[in-house]
């Protein structure tokens, strides 16, 4: 995928250590860091939508991920494995401090936008519209946009069918375009408007 | 393939135009700007999606595991996992808002650069260790600025200390250099290149260099107080935390937050307290 960040210069960069001596376990754990380390961040942020809970959520990831290091077989598995570890993490603490996070939840993500200077209308406008995008929707893009995924390991992330994978991150796409590509074909657009799309 | 079919498809993954998707643009190439604008549009997503990330952040983590590692706490979270998971929540809530100032830029300053000069990177860490073993508690705590002014007037004293050479000690000796002063040294000290006493403030500390591809590592080891928790300082464009340990506390200052985290790491691999 043209656009995915998360290219395989970073599974190119881990090299799999056959026998998980204490050197190579260190080393490996490094390695993992710095490749996800960041893009983990980016991934529990958008789930969670605070920035703080998103590190906290990160560290939680990599702990439990450095005591069942062992079990980890191949660099491939390794990303799908961290991102697994990373949302049962976000689940757990999700089921533990859901009416807190939501009372949280609104008010920190627009203060994220207000402390970013940086970041143009442009840019904020699509930032909250992502933010507003249902978290069913929203997940399987940013594992296809952010992680590269294809649709059938989106599938088996989530536990979905393919088809229903597709059609969630067709709603996604359109749900955003709705909001920011104001100049998407308008061909297009009424197309969507008259079929009621999907 | 119909135009709706087409658009649905096109919003489902933009990169990915399968062979009726192609058919279907080449009898409409009229289309081919929609797959531009979805394209367009995705890049924005994508850039939309890279926030920015703590600074330090990864440092924290490598920090974070081997903090984990530690004896004390290896024990006491085979001893009593719940009541030690809390004490390590902790401590890892602390750690992270006192490395907040890793946050900050970091420069070597004119004097670090003279102690450098000749270095072709200028990285420098130095991990300073404080033990209870030989001599009595300081009537004063020894605090960072006090390390870190003493690691700067000690590299200044002598410079060639930071220059790679041939180890001067046999594995015998340097045991017992380490023992001197309450460490173990399990196995190799990795590119080590110099080790000896130094005097810190009065008390006999160990005094090792260490060489790697960014850059000369200090370790200072030296006796000193305890502390309760890990802590952080800033001080004259360096950056360093004190780190707790059984029998006394280890103190790692350097330039990067990365370095830090990195020599850390390599340092509890190989040296052991109490």
């Amino acid at each position: 995928m043209g656009e995915n960040k998360n290219n395989n210069g970073n599974n190119h960069a881990i090299n799999h250590a056959s026998a998980f001596d204490m050197k190579n376990k260190h080393r490996f754990f490094e390695q993992l860091v710095s490749a996800y380390g960041k893009d983990l961040y980016r991934y529990a942020y958008w789930l969670c939508k605070q920035p703080t809970v998103a590190e906290d959520l990160v560290q939680e990831t990599f702990t439990r991920a450095w005591k069942a290091i062992d079990k980890l077989n191949d660099q491939k598995a390794a990303k799908a494995w961290l991102i697994t570890i990373l949302r049962r993490e976000n689940a757990r603490m999700y089921e533990k401090y859901q009416p807190l996070l939501i009372e949280i939840e609104e008010s920190l993500a627009s203060d994220d936008l207000k402390n970013e200077p940086s970041m143009d209308l442009e840019q904020q406008q699509l930032h909250k519209a992502i933010l507003d995008l249902p978290e069913e929707y929203r997940e399987p893009m940013i594992l296809q946009i952010m992680w590269g995924f294809t649709g059938d390991e989106i599938a088996q992330e989530l536990s979905l069918k393919l088809a229903t994978v597709n059609t969630r991150l067709f709603r996604a796409r359109k749900q955003l375009k709705a909001t920011y590509a104001k100049d998407f074909s308008s061909e297009s657009n009424d197309h969507y408007t008259t079929k009621g799309g999907h | 393939m119909n135009e709706f079919e087409f658009h649905k498809r096109l919003l489902e993954n933009p990169y990915q135009l399968s062979d009726d998707m192609l058919v279907f643009l080449k009898a409409h190439p009229q289309h081919q700007k929609s797959v531009q604008k979805a394209r367009d549009l995705d890049s924005k997503i994508s850039n939309a999606l890279d926030v920015k990330v703590p600074e330090g952040l990864i440092e924290r983590i490598l920090l974070n595991q081997s903090y984990q590692e530690l004896p004390q706490n290896q024990e006491a979270d085979n001893a009593h996992q719940t009541h030690n998971a809390e004490k390590a929540e902790n401590a890892e809530r602390k750690s992270a808002g006192l490395l907040n100032v890793f946050g900050l830029r970091n420069h070597l300053s004119q004097s670090w650069q003279f102690a450098a000069s000749g270095m072709a990177a200028s990285l420098l860490v130095a991990v300073m260790f404080f033990g209870l073993w030989q001599n009595p508690l300081p009537t004063e705590p020894l605090t960072g600025d006090a390390l870190v002014a003493h690691i700067l007037h000690h590299v200044e004293e002598d410079p060639s200390l930071m220059l790679p050479q041939k180890m001067a000690h046999s594995p015998q000796e340097l045991s017992q250099l380490f023992a001197a002063v309450g460490a173990t040294l399990e196995g190799q000290l990795e590119a080590m290149s110099y080790a000896g006493e130094c005097d810190i403030e009065g008390q006999t500390g160990l005094h090792v260099v260490m060489q790697d591809e960014q850059g000369p590592v200090t370790v200072i080891i030296m006796p000193g107080p305890q502390i309760d928790a890990m802590q952080a300082f800033n001080k004259s464009g360096y950056m360093g935390e004190l780190i707790p340990v059984k029998g006394g506390l280890v103190a790692i200052v350097g330039s990067s937050t990365q370095q830090l985290a990195l020599i850390q790491s390599r340092f509890f691999k190989a040296v052991r307290f109490g």
